[in-house]
């Protein structure tokens, strides 16, 4: 008995140890070192200090928060929408569809995630530009005699994070759908539940902990997205990554930098513990 | 007392299948209604056409004399418990049964009234704001009971509730259902496979056999006057023997075993091992006689059998007999011979 356990022991050493690498020398050691960084400043002299003037440069400068708040904002407003769109998807291939063709069309879902988001992002530049595919359309049936405004825009920026994150909502909250008893729906049907009802007492509540795990993944992903803000959002879209790649890559300030990211890091968490408390949802029963 | 609900030549087809075939019946206001028949026979197809989840393809359903085609579950007359209790996990005790009385847009003060009584008669007082899935097995039947009784139905629609549960809780819920339906005085429809919840709680039964009723009749009478093969067969044990000839007088078995009862063209005998006696004093005239020989015994407390074989028969035709446990019989052995007797009534042929 004894043995068995020592030897169990030793395998599950074996098996978490590159785990453990992985984390500690990709994840770990550069974010301690951000983290120090993010606390100096170069004094006059070239030498490193100790200082809060990073952290205090956010709340100062109104640029830097206003950015801040307009992506949470968007990131928050992306993640609605994201739900709003996809849960009757969700709903149509757990509860309504065959098993046959449910499957069929995940894997329809899942091409956009094999080309990259970079070739999507770029796809959308092709179909909104003024002189795209959408426009070029519009025009030659009458509809407009213009062409509209549609690439960088936030339109344009909401409409590439929304595609690239939806599917990220879609899965926690169909694998929470597959598990609900169809006779839940007949039930609150038999005791004269309307079918609004149904959806807002029985099948929302249900789906709760899947909607939230695909919320924290799909607002996760936004507020930390890059390239969408970037490309389809043009100028007058700053998202906060922008920022601190400026700070990294324009400035040369890696100190701003680090700040910027750890601020990023600890208000997008702060956004979710509020989401979670405000939904009555565990963070343990939503990741399981 | 008048028919509460009325079944007429109700047909089911999916496809080219026929899950349920011409079934007519009516069911007495206040009645104890079973429907007993095996997995697949129909019968959950059925009840869920009365609940409007399903729509007969041909035929209509009655409920106090008023068609119930084109209402939907939601605005029919009656509740279903379902076989896995479907009770909203999302909800505590106090709110599973609420649920449809909040949906008839009740007062607070008038729905608190009604949920507190109900779960008093089922026994679920202070367990209002426990979770259904702290429940225990029997309780989580009662709050299930209680959310469609609370609605006060015409009719409750009863789709296996007990299989669920372990035997001993079986057993017990049984007796409680009996009792809560005479005392609330609805009309159950009790569907099992199950054949003594059947017989203990139903005022009748109805046997169900691929998707056609091979009878209905009250509990007693469909154990002791089955009507067809299947039901002797399928209500309580039965030893059955093929008969491969019959006269004016006679009918042969298979093994050539000779009994005295007159059914001319019987192809099938069926005998109940509790129907027969064992030493049976001579002379009766209706009582048919017969030896037998031990093979071995079947020791099972109060329903310990006797497997035998008859004497008469050439294949040595097997024959269960069940065997009292009193004094008299307590010396009985492999390979004795005993003579066995039969009231002629009991011989059932068909």
């Amino acid at each position: 008995m004894s043995m068995e356990r020592k030897g169990f022991n030793v395998t599950f050493y074996l098996l978490i140890i590159p785990v453990l690498l992985w984390l500690f020398i990709l994840i770990v050691l550069p974010h301690i070192d951000l983290f120090v960084s993010s606390f100096q400043v170069e004094a006059d002299d070239g030498k490193k200090v100790f200082s809060f003037d990073n952290y205090l440069a956010f709340f100062k400068q109104q640029i830097y928060w206003l950015t801040f708040v307009k992506t949470a904002a968007y990131a928050i407003g992306v993640t609605i929408l994201a739900f709003v769109i996809t849960f009757p998807i969700a709903f149509y291939l757990t509860k309504v569809t065959s098993k046959k063709n449910a499957s069929f069309l995940i894997l329809l879902l899942l091409i956009p995630l094999w080309v990259g988001e970079l070739v999507t992002v770029y796809g959308w530049m092709v179909l909104l530009g003024d002189h795209g595919i959408i426009n070029h359309l519009l025009m030659s049936v009458g509809i407009i005699d213009k062409p509209m405004n549609m690439l960088y825009t936030n339109f344009s920026m909401i409409i590439g994070l929304l595609y690239m994150s939806m599917l990220f909502m879609v899965v926690p909250v169909m694998s929470t759908l597959e598990s609900l008893d169809d006779s839940l729906i007949e039930a609150a049907s038999d005791l004269g539940a309307s079918k609004f009802t149904i959806f807002r007492r029985i099948i929302i509540p249900y789906a709760m902990p899947g909607i939230v795990s695909g919320a924290i993944i799909v607002f996760m992903l936004v507020i930390g997205d890059y390239l969408a803000p970037n490309i389809l959002g043009g100028k007058s879209s700053l998202w906060f990554t922008e920022q601190i790649y400026n700070q990294f890559l324009q400035t040369f300030n890696w100190n701003q930098g680090a700040a910027f990211g750890f601020l990023l890091l600890m208000l997008s968490s702060g956004i979710i513990w509020v989401a979670l408390k405000l939904s009555g949802q565990k963070l343990d029963k939503v990741g399981s | 007392m008048g028919n509460i609900l009325e079944v007429k030549n109700v047909s089911k087809y999916f496809g080219d299948f026929t899950a349920v075939k011409d079934v007519d019946f009516v069911v007495e206001e206040g009645g104890f209604f079973s429907i007993l028949g095996s997995s697949g026979c129909g019968k959950t197809t059925l009840l869920r056409m009365i609940a409007g989840f399903q729509h007969e393809s041909e035929g209509d359903i009655l409920i106090r004399g008023k068609s119930m085609k084109g209402i939907p579950p939601e605005k029919r007359p009656v509740n279903i418990v379902f076989q896995t209790l479907a009770l909203f996990p999302m909800m505590n005790v106090y709110e599973n049964v609420a649920f449809g009385l909040q949906r008839k847009k009740m007062s607070k003060p008038e729905i608190e009234a009604l949920v507190n009584e109900m779960l008093s008669r089922v026994g679920l007082n202070g367990f209002e704001t426990k979770n259904v899935t702290e429940l225990s097995g029997g309780q989580r039947q009662r709050v299930a009971i209680a959310r469609s009784l609370v609605m006060k139905p015409e009719i409750l629609l009863l789709d296996e509730p007990l299989g669920a549960l372990d035997r001993k809780l079986r057993e017990h819920m049984k007796v409680e259902l009996k009792l809560l339906q005479k005392e609330i005085g609805t009309t159950f429809i009790y569907i099992t496979h199950d054949q003594s919840e059947a017989l203990v709680m139903s005022d009748k039964i109805a046997v169900m056999h691929q998707g056609v009723f091979e009878q209905i009749a009250t509990p007693r009478d469909l154990y002791r006057n089955p009507k067809t093969a299947f039901v002797a067969g399928f209500v309580g044990d039965s030893n059955r023997f093929e008969i491969t000839q019959s006269n004016a007088e006679q009918l042969i078995t298979e093994g050539g075993w000779k009994i005295n009862k007159a059914h001319e063209g019987a192809k099938l005998l069926f005998i109940r091992p509790e129907a027969l006696i064992l030493n049976p004093s001579k002379g009766g005239e209706n009582i048919e006689t017969f030896s037998v020989t031990i093979k071995t015994i079947l020791f099972d407390g109060s329903n310990t059998k006797l497997s035998t074989t008859v004497d008469d028969s050439s294949s040595g035709e097997e024959l269960l007999i069940s065997l009292p446990q009193n004094a008299e019989f307590e010396n009985l052995k492999e390979g004795d011979s005993i003579l066995v007797g039969i009231h002629k009534d009991d011989l059932k042929s068909y």
